[in-house]
Parts: structure tokens; sequence; C-alpha cells
């Protein structure tokens, strides 16, 4: 019988002292402490395996020493902001989907937690004084929301943020946990994003994620609290029978009654830097239907041929026409 | 079957004994013993040995190199770990280079686990003023060195290397090191009589241990095409792929394209529908090779779902 998660945290020696550490310490008390030096020693290491480490992830706590901003990828929207960045707070993320790039850009499955939030803080305000208004996607390597109960690193920059209206932060989740941000009074700066699939992706292709049910209900419940919603149908995946399945998708999401308070829905269909592809396909080829699929190489970048993928985003569009407020990748 | 390392051979009885093995190769101090693939390298005390045996074994046995597994005697500088219990190392360190090696824990274990130090001399935590060793009970002709720290709950002179040298021939996960304490770092040696006599004791730890690894890492887990595989379709499939791709002329790149799409439908669909061979044309339907160019096409759209089902 496998381990449970995070059954060993690895803790580099300059990260213990951190109100960070100690939270998540506190959350898992039954977890083994093993002492490290750098964290690039355990999650840079040769011979890892990233989908059997899935199947028991452990926990880096570190400290993270430069990097604290990175300017967006073109392979990512920007909805239409021109000062467009990242963080990485953490790097991989609770879940384990099968069309997701971290298994390309990590040699690792186990997740780093950067517990020195302050210096991400300080770089951020600089930055905004620098640019005067900023658009931060702080989950974009993980899962943040899906984490909270035991980092809490959501409400720490809803508050940074709170002081800031020039800060626009998203938080992109598939988790269903609305639940962390009760007791948080809502703010106009944080868009938070839920990337929604037909329920067969979800089973399928998404691993240990919340159920598209349990999805709705939560966006339910943060739009009812007053928090600005958006609903990110991205990547829609080429299947066979992917009509039906997004034809349904689209049905429950009008049934809900969510479209008339969300801010924006956005579209795009698998996109992949071609390195980390060529590394998961070759990973993957025997364990994710996914990867059979034809893809073409333009510019770097891995994608669905033209033609599936104007298919793709057309059906959505023509699914979602009552809808005004899409946004294409 | 797995590799199996140890220093000396009164750490590898209890493997002979259990598996019958028996001695295939040696070279001077380094023999190999193996049955059904299952191999017992004894390689001698120190980093060189264990890596020349552990390079030797996966060369000479490349059946073997789904698991490795170091076992034998450690000194603890814990006095609360008794002699002959049994620890399993989550941390290595390389005390000569300071570099440091974690085997992947995916599975629940009895054994609990220590930090683990490689050292090139045997390790003694003695005063100042007893070094260089020479009181009673200390052997007088070894050199020794003292304990790094206190972080380290054991010290021998092979797992580091060990660790060094089989991450070049398989995963983390697949790397492990079994420790029976055999001393409180008093500098004294122990009887080879005590070594088998701890491993005798720990003997079912150490082969459940040893089994639960092998069982769930074996080749093919968790394979979603593995739930698929049924030899007669298999092969029958590819008899008809290699009769399509004959039929309708197709280059090996459209052929791999053909495969891809087969594969993506053989995954999506029920395995059972046999509607795809209507794509199995006769010999007469032998076509040109624009004409084939288009039929591929149809047949891909089917496997993909697309719109000319």
């Amino acid at each position: 019988m496998k381990l449970p998660n995070y059954s060993h945290i690895y803790i580099e020696d300059n990260a213990e002292a951190s109100a960070v550490t100690q939270t998540i310490l506190s959350k898992l008390p039954k977890s083994k402490i093993i002492r490290i030096k750098d964290y690039k020693e355990i999650f840079n290491r040769p011979g890892q395996n990233f989908q059997i480490q899935k199947l028991a992830p452990k926990l880096v706590l570190a400290n993270k020493k430069d990097h604290f901003l990175y300017k967006g990828s073109d392979l990512a929207p920007d909805f239409g902001e021109e000062n467009f960045f990242y963080n990485s707070l953490v790097l991989n993320c609770p879940y384990n989907c099968d069309y997701c790039y971290l298994q390309g850009m990590y040699n690792s499955g186990n997740i780093v937690i950067f517990v020195n939030i302050q210096d991400f803080f300080f770089a951020t305000e600089e930055k905004l004084y620098e640019l005067d208004r900023i658009y931060l996607c702080l989950s974009y390597d993980t899962d943040l929301l899906g984490m909270e109960s035991w980092i809490g690193y959501s409400k720490l920059w809803i508050e940074f943020a709170r002081s800031r209206p020039n800060l626009i932060l998203e938080l992109r989740t598939k988790s269903a946990n609305a639940k962390a941000l009760e007791g948080i009074a809502p703010i106009d700066n944080l868009i938070l994003a839920w990337t929604l699939s037909p329920e067969y992706v979800v089973s399928k292709f998404e691993k240990k994620t919340a159920s598209l049910k349990a999805r709705i209900r939560a966006i339910q419940s943060a739009i009812q609290t007053g928090w600005k919603v958006r609903i990110c149908i991205d990547p829609i995946l080429d299947f066979p029978g992917w009509k039906s399945s997004y034809f349904e998708l689209v049905e429950e999401l009008k049934q809900s009654g969510i479209f008339s308070a969300i801010e924006q829905i956005s579209l795009g269909t698998f996109r992949m830097n071609k390195d980390y592809f060529s590394k998961i396909r070759k990973d993957r080829k025997n364990d994710s239907s996914l990867f059979l699929n034809e893809f073409v190489t333009e510019e770097g970048a891995v994608f669905n041929p033209i033609q599936i993928r104007e298919n793709l985003v057309d059906h959505l569009q023509e699914l979602l026409s009552d809808y005004k407020n899409v946004y294409k990748m | 079957m797995p590799i199996i390392h140890t220093a000396l051979h009164s750490e590898a009885k209890i493997f002979k004994e259990e598996f019958k093995l028996q001695k295939i190769k040696s070279y001077r101090k380094i023999e190999i013993f193996s049955r059904d693939n299952l191999v017992l390298v004894v390689s001698g005390i120190g980093k060189v040995s264990t890596s020349v045996g552990i390079t030797l074994a996966s060369e000479l046995f490349p059946k073997s190199k789904d698991f490795y597994l170091n076992f034998g005697i450690a000194g603890s500088s814990k006095k609360e770990i008794a002699l002959g219990e049994l620890r399993i190392a989550d941390k290595v360190i390389d005390l000569s280079t300071d570099r440091s090696y974690f085997p992947d824990c995916i599975l629940q274990t009895e054994i609990a686990s220590a930090s683990l130090g490689s050292s090139d001399l045997p390790v003694a935590n003695i005063s100042d003023e007893n070094f260089p060793l020479t009181s009673i009970g200390l052997n007088s002709k070894i050199k020794y060195i003292k304990p790094k720290d206190n972080s380290l709950d054991l010290y021998d002179m092979e797992a580091s290397s060990f660790f060094q040298s089989a991450i070049y021939f398989t995963e983390s996960h697949r790397i492990h090191s079994l420790k029976i304490i055999s001393d409180h770092l008093e500098g004294i040696f122990c009887k080879a009589s005590d070594v088998e006599d701890w491993a005798a004791v720990q003997k079912e730890n150490v082969f459940t241990f040893l089994l639960d690894h092998q069982k769930y890492f074996s080749d093919g887990m968790n394979s979603e095409s593995s739930n698929h595989k049924d030899e007669s379709l298999e092969s029958q499939s590819k008899l008809i792929l290699g009769k399509i791709q004959s039929n309708l002329r197709l280059t090996s790149s459209q052929m791999s394209q053909l495969n891809k799409a087969f594969e993506t439908w053989k995954i999506h669909s029920n395995i059972k529908d046999e509607t795809w061979k209507k794509f199995l044309y006769s010999e007469s339907d032998r076509v040109n090779k624009e004409e084939g160019k288009n039929r591929l096409k149809q047949i891909i759209s089917y496997f993909y779902n697309r719109d000319t089902k």
C-alpha cells in the first residue's frame, strides 16, 4: 500500500524558522522531517519518475533566492492587460492532469513551497511602483486554493492586494475549496478563475481534482459571497465524443444559473512548449490516450492541427452564443 | 528481479539460503550469485568495491535492473536504536563529498527510517584523547574518523556509493538501503556470527520489503494501455493495419499516423467493436497513391471520431 501524501517533508536549513514552515508543520504533524541544504538537491536530482512520485508526493519547504516575478508567457492569456506577470510561490501542484506542462517542465512530482513570502510581496511592491498597474497570476504552476487549508497563501495575498487596487490578481483553481475564503471580505482586484471541463475529462484526464459538480457549487458559493469569478474552459480537448461532452458541460453551467453573475468566460485549446511536450509524450505514450492525438508544432509550441482547433473553439462559441463576454486565447 | 548488494558474506547469508543462489562469477574479492535473474553482489567493504560490484551486476544481468537493494550493518549514533534493529535509509550523505542521495519512499513499510552517512573509514564516537585508538576493545590497526555532527542517525561505508552507482541504471524509487544496527560507534567490530543472527531475525521484514516493492513497481503498473492488452487482438489488428498499408500504398510516415489514430480509437472505444474492419480493402481494391491518401484521411477521421464517421 502506498504512503499517504506528504509523508515526508524536506526542509531547507534556512527555511525552518519561517512562520509559513511552522504553520505547515502544525497541519501535518505525522510527517517525517528530513533536513536538506538546498531544495535543488532533492527536486532536481537525476532518475526521478514524475508519475510514480505523484502516487505519494512529498513536500519540500525552501526559500526562493531570486526571480520573484516572471513576465507572462505568450501561451497564457493576458486578458488585455499590458503588464502581465506570474509568480512561482509553489512548484508543482497537488493535482495531476494528463495535459499539464509541469510534468515536462520539472523532473520531480514532489511539491516545493517557497516559504519566504515576504520577498515575493517586496518584489511585487517594487514592480507595482515601477509600472503603476500590474496583472499578476498567483496560481499558474500550482493550485493555491487547493492547498489553502494548510498553506494559507491565498488569504495572505488577498490581504496584501486589499490596499493596492492597481494590483490585479488572478487565482486559478480546479479545486472546490471556496470554503477556504469564508470570512474574508471580497476585494474588487481579485478574480477567482475556475478551470472547468466536462465530467468525462475531469475523471479521465484531471486526476485528483474536484468533480465538475463540486466546482460549480464552489463557484455559486464564491459568487454569493461577492467574489469576481472567471470561468476558463481551457484546454478544450479533442477526444472521441468531445462535441456532446462540451454540450453537456455548457448545459450544466446554464442550469446552474452562474452565467448571469460571472465576469468572463475564457476559451483555449491545448498548447504546450515543444520541449515539455516531447518529454511528456515519451514518458506517457503508453499511459495516457491524450498523447496519441494529432499535434502540430508552430513556433516552438505544440498545438492541435489548426482545423481541429477551429472546430473546438467554434463549437464552444456557438454553445456560448448567448453569453457576450467570451475571451478567446 | 532485483540486484541485492551486501559488503559482507555474513550479510549475504539470508539471501543465499532463501533464494538458493549459486555463485556465477568472481572478480578478485567481488562475488556475484544468482538464480532466475535474482542477483546478489557481495562486494567487500568500501565505496569503490560497491560501485564496481553494482556496475558489473547491472551489465551482466540487464533483466535484473528493476530494483536495487543494499543490505548491511551500520553503526548508530542514537543509543535508543538497539543492536539488531532494522532501518531504511531516507537520506544518505557521502561524508567525503557532502553529496546527498534521497530514496523515493512511495510504499508503506513497518521498517522505521533513518538518515545515513557513508564514510571512507569506520566511524567511532570517542573522545579526542583516545585518538589514535589504542585502548582495549578498539582495533589499533584500523584508522577511524569521528561522526560529523549529531544530525545523522547511522553510519556505514557503502550506501552513498551504492546510490550513486545504481542511479545510472534505474529510477530513484527503485533504489533502497536497509541497515541493521551493529554498534553504537564504540569502535568495536562485531562478529560475523552476530551479523548472521541479526539478519536471520530481520529476514521476514527484509523479504517482505523486497517483495512488496517488486510487486508494486513491476512493469505495466497503472498503465491505461495495459487494460486493453489482448494478445490475439493485438496481432490481428497488426495484420489488418498491415494489409490496409499495403492496399493503400501508405508510406511509413502515413502508416505511423494510421497506427497513432488506431491506438487512440482503441483506448477510447469498446475494443469488441469490429466496425473499423470495414476499412480492410480487398486485393482488388488496390488504389493509386492519390486515392490511397484520400482513403487514409477517411480512416483517420473515423478513428478520431470526426465528422466523416
